[in-house]
């Protein structure tokens, strides 16, 4: 008999980075929030790597955080190494990547979950979902217990019908052996939501007292660490940092791989799920890169609370015992005593095309979608997309446009754009290259992006955005002051300039100018800058990187306000394009298919060609004036 | 604010005028920045103006040009309208100036495009619009790539791969950065750059002598022995640029000559002195000929008007049929006037020239591309429009691939270099009508083993 356990505004199902993030932002928001999860004791776990950020995953966190999400904060109190990646290269490739303390992360989120007003936290599975005339009034768990929602977000990760596989063997698991939840697909499944299989995987844990650190090369945190959050200073969240290590495979271990290659699954036809190429198991690189004599590996400490060590780069679903013999091949692990084998994990997640870019599922109503359940992978897309389903659930709730950032906002437009835009075969991870105006959206201008939408949503508070706009005046106001700064070439400025090996002036020139030599930095400029100001860090990094990349800035913003235009006219996603006589064929099959909100999104999607945009352009135009008519 | 952009309005190479047509924003003041005549920012609306187009300092032609202001124009923008002379190159060189100072080349369809959704055509014609610019891209698309050679193909697609593969270091290692070394990266893979820069350069040069052009008209210079044939190859030859290039493989004709006549490339096919003979191995010879005429697309047919007609004149007449022909009549210096008046009737082109002299050639070039732009031998307005676009491009590729090299110079890290490599790549795509999509994602993975 079905009894109604609980009623609220927003359900999330599932307490991994996406509903961590998506019961936050509803709560805070003012929504009477439940997040009802497998297990309360594994908030916020860490299932594979033990690193938060990394190439351009990094600039997802600092996205979330100027926006007003959890992740970049958590983080910050709760890591044990932290490197700025790319620091040699340009300003929009930089990326933050910290080594969590795993046990601490998942505690810390656990007590910001638990502290949360109007959040409740529930252990339940979800069997079922609750869909009326098309709109979702709640969720059902084991016993036909009913929670009622007006709005629910489905942040499952790799759990639906999820199943672990190493060799010969295949444990009806979640990962790390939690339970795996079986019944949500069928529900999904019965609104006619077109679901698929991936598949993804994690390397062995290793006992950390069997790793011979002498024979492999420390890896150092920063000296100067630049904090996730930019409600933090370096100087607030500077620690003590442990030393991750770097050690290769070699030849010994392909061998070993290649003459057990046929013990694995993913060969042997026993995994069917797609697996992602950016992230392959071991066995995978040796097969498809066999000219490569070794590959690196880099052992990371899961925390300070254990002993494990994660293995990175050596991920694998070989059978137990060729993990042993591989994994001791390796230099530095020839003692090495596996904790948790490696293994592959397969899940059911949504197919792209059944998303909106609010992250709602197009089928249902006030119902959302975040994290792995859409196709994606990694800890910082999943949070991405949670905090934008929880902030977007809430808005629907409230009859407020829901907030779509563009591709050309964030690198969380890039992600969520591609999710319900391209085709995809496997897992999606964020890379830099994916994102068209990376010159524009770099990890330290995130506030500047986006905290006043964190603002005007609610999540980021009045003084926080205060200290915000205090910084963007600061930045013009420095700007602009060493724009209108005259340098003369007098004695004393050529003589600066021959000690820093710069070509001197021919004529007066102003600080900016002498600024955008590439050889030239904000920091050198100083003894050339009587009238300089005292500045916090920040504010000077930003005016040194406007000011030195201004040409290329320029050309990235011109290119943007195209891209917008288009982007901002709206297609209805109810259109049938076979009403369009004069698009081709094979473009009427995808826009049906897509479904896509603007004309922008429709041609980004594969099999529409430009003139098939110009046809859809004046077809708008056509049923805009007969509509007049009428 | 829509861009201001250009085509040229009429047929190309038809009748006496041309008329460009200018549609956007800075229409007016674009125009009137190439224009020698009154400021043509200041005169009304819907006024015609003469002057002259320039380029630099260089009068390219003298104009009348018509100023319309919106909204009654067919775009409903500002629109000019440029009349010039109607020679395909000039118009072509008007064009280019529009170009440079910052128009771009109309989309096929795009004025009425424009003007459908500028409201000024009805809706009833809505539809018809639709169908049109459809129609129109698919065969600019189709005109593109069939004008290009294979071997131009080729090389774009060689380059293309070669941009491709240093995005994709570049990203591969930004992403991995621990895994793939890029230290100087800029300086290593300068020259290699700059190699791509210089082949760009050599091609574009080839768009401009219509080069890239996968089919010139083939054209057959065909006679008795001795009536001049090879003067007429060897005066063409030496007046007109000669096309030097490999084209083995696509002709069995022995290709002496590759011309290129303003926009017209000739492939003159030489052939042997026809008449009848027992001789085996002239007989070969005369065969190939006559296999050469019914290949050729136009004929020119000497005739040595200083000794009579014989029955071999006769075989050549028999087996040029209705093809496109024109007869030239030879030796004017030393003309025997009884051969003008045997000469069958039908032809339409008759030329009197002399090779010695050198006299009545420029009448031949003037038949010659009267008969090619009537569109009797082929369709080269779309030739044409295929060929700038594909210039265009080449220039766009060639300005990323230059701007690479600058950042290199400049110091500036390897991250800004994979920014205009990706343009020169997506502008050499265009030319083979291929989109970027996901080629550089799944050129990191194919070739880079990437994450732990």
């Amino acid at each position: 008999m079905e009894r109604v356990y609980g009623s609220f505004d927003i359900i999330v199902i599932g307490g991994g980075h996406a509903g961590c993030e998506a019961a936050l932002a509803a709560a805070r928001l003012g929504m009477d929030t439940a997040l009802i999860t497998l297990s309360v004791e594994n908030i916020a776990i860490m299932p594979c790597n033990p690193n938060i950020g990394g190439t351009s995953k990094g600039h997802l966190v600092r996205e979330l955080d100027a926006l007003g999400g959890e992740m970049g904060k958590n983080i910050d109190k709760t890591f044990i190494q932290s490197k700025m990646l790319n620091r040699s290269k340009g300003p929009a490739v930089h990326s933050l990547r910290a080594q969590a303390d795993k046990a601490a992360y998942s505690n810390s989120m656990r007590r910001v979950l638990e502290a949360q007003d109007r959040l409740t936290l529930i252990q339940f599975e979800v069997t079922d979902l609750i869909i009326e005339e098309g709109r979702i009034r709640g969720v059902k768990v084991h016993g036909d217990g009913i929670f009622h929602a007006k709005a629910v977000i489905i942040a499952t990760g790799t759990y639906l019908r999820a199943r672990c596989v190493y060799g010969e063997v295949s444990v009806h698991s979640g990962p790390d052996s939690l339970p795996s939840a079986d019944y949500l697909t069928e529900a999904l499944r019965r609104e006619g939501i077109a679901m698929q299989r991936y598949k993804t995987g994690t390397p062995a844990r290793i006992d950390g007292r069997t790793v011979n650190y002498d024979v492999m090369i420390p890896q150092h945190g920063d000296e100067r660490i630049v904090p996730f959050s930019f409600t933090n200073t370096p100087e607030a969240v500077a620690r003590e940092q442990v030393d991750c290590y770097l050690t290769y495979t070699n030849e010994r271990t392909h061998e070993i791989i290649m003459e057990n290659i046929d013990r694995s699954p993913l060969y042997s036809g026993f995994i069917e799920g797609t697996g992602p190429r950016y992230c392959p198991s071991l066995e995978d690189k040796v097969v498809k890169f066999a000219d490569k004599d070794r590959h690196q590996v880099f052992i990371e400490p899961e925390g300070m609370y254990t002993n494990e060590v994660y293995v990175a780069g050596m991920s694998t679903s070989l059978p137990y015992d060729v993990q042993v013999a591989m994994y001791r091949s390796v230099r530095g692990l020839e003692n090495a005593q596996i904790v948790k084998n490696g293994y592959a994990i397969e899940y059911d997640c949504f197919e792209g095309k059944e998303l909106l870019p609010t992250l709602a599922l197009k089928k249902v109503e006030n119902l959302y979608s975040a994290g792995q359940m859409n196709g994606s992978s990694g800890y910082e897309e999943a949070a991405a997309q949670g905090l934008m389903a929880g902030i977007n659930a809430v808005r629907k709730l409230r009859g407020q446009e829901e907030i779509v950032l563009k591709r050309s906002d964030a690198y969380i437009g890039v992600l969520i754009d591609d999710l319900c835009t391209k085709e995809s075969h496997e897992p999606y991870r964020m890379m830099t290259s994916r994102a068209e105006y990376r010159l524009l959206l770099r990890q330290d201008n995130a506030d500047m992006r986006l905290t006043p939408i964190g603002h005007e949503i609610g999540l980021i508070d009045d003084e926080r955005y205060a200290a915000f706009c205090e910084k963007m005046e600061a930045v013009k106001r420095e700007e602009l002051r060493l724009k209108n700064t005259p340098v003369g070439a007098d004695k004393r400025t050529q003589a600066f300039l021959s000690a820093k090996g710069s070509t001197p002036l021919k004529t007066g020139s102003s600080l900016a100018e002498l600024l955008k030599r590439p050889e030239m930095t904000y920091e050198m400029l100083g003894e050339l800058d009587d009238e300089r100001p005292d500045l916090p860090p920040a504010v000077c990094e930003q005016v040194a990187i406007l000011i030195k990349y201004e040409g290329y800035i320029n050309r990235q913003e011109s290119a943007v306000a195209r891209f917008k235009k288009l982007e901002n006219k709206r297609l209805d996603p109810e259109m049938d394009y076979a009403e369009i006589g004069s698009l081709r064929i094979e473009a009427i099959q995808k826009l049906n298919e897509f479904k896509p909100v603007s004309i922008g999104q429709a041609s980004r999607i594969a099999g529409v060609s430009p003139a098939d945009i110009s046809v859809l352009m004046v077809y708008l135009e056509k049923r805009r004036r007969s509509r007049e008519k009428h | 604010m829509e861009a201001t952009i250009a085509a040229v309005a009429t047929a190309l190479g038809n009748g006496s005028i041309s008329i460009i047509r200018v549609s956007g924003t800075d229409a007016v003041s674009i125009v009137n920045g190439i224009f020698d005549g009154v400021d043509l920012t200041t005169v009304p609306t819907h006024t015609i103006h003469y002057g002259h187009i320039r380029e630099g300092d260089t009068i390219i032609d003298e104009v009348m040009v018509t100023v319309m202001r919106a909204p009654r124009t067919y775009t409903r923008e500002d629109v000019v309208e440029i009349n010039g002379h109607g020679g395909i190159l000039v118009t072509k060189r008007v064009l280019q100036a529009l170009f440079d100072a910052g128009v771009r080349e109309a989309e096929p369809g795009e004025f009425t495009k424009r003007a459908f959704l500028n409201g000024r055509i009805d809706l009833a014609q809505a539809e018809s619009v639709m169908d049109l610019i459809q129609a129109k891209n698919q065969m600019a698309i189709t005109n593109s790539l069939n004008q290009l050679s294979g071997r131009t193909t080729e090389k774009i697609r060689v380059l293309r791969e070669k941009i491709l593969s240093e995005i994709a270091y570049i990203e591969a290692a930004l992403d991995d950065p621990e895994y793939y070394e890029m230290s100087s990266y800029g300086e290593r893979i300068r020259e290699d750059i700059a190699a791509i820069e210089a082949r760009l350069a050599a091609m574009i040069r080839q768009a401009e002598n219509g080069e890239m052009m996968r089919d010139g008209i083939t054209t057959a210079i065909v006679g008795l022995p001795n009536a001049g044939k090879s003067s007429l190859l060897n005066y063409l030859a030496n007046r007109e640029r000669a096309i030097v290039t490999d084209i083995a493989g696509t002709t069995r004709d022995t290709i002496e000559e590759r011309i290129l006549m303003d926009d017209i490339v000739l492939n003159m096919v030489d052939t042997a002195g026809i008449r009848d003979t027992t001789d085996a191995v002239e007989r070969i010879g005369v065969r190939r000929s006559l296999e050469s005429i019914e290949r050729a697309q136009l004929i020119l047919y000497v005739i040595d008007t200083s000794v009579p007609l014989t029955p071999d004149n006769d075989i050549i007449f028999d087996a040029i049929g209705d093809k496109k022909t024109i007869i030239l009549l030879n030796k004017t210096d030393c003309q025997n006037s009884e051969v003008v008046n045997e000469l069958p009737s039908a032809f339409e082109h008759v030329i009197h020239t002399s090779l010695t002299e050198e006299t009545g050639l420029e009448a031949l070039k003037d038949c010659i591309r009267e008969i090619v732009y009537e569109g009797s031998v082929e369709p080269d307005e779309d030739l044409y429009v295929a060929n700038e676009r594909q210039r265009r491009l080449l220039i766009a590729a060639r300005d990323a691939v230059q701007r690479v090299l600058d950042t290199i110079d400049e110091g500036f890290a390897e991250d800004f270099l994979s920014i205009d490599l990706t343009e020169a790549y997506a502008s050499l795509g265009k030319i083979l009508g291929e989109e970027i999509e996901e080629d550089i994602i799944n050129k990191i993975f194919k070739d880079f083993c990437m994450g732990k």
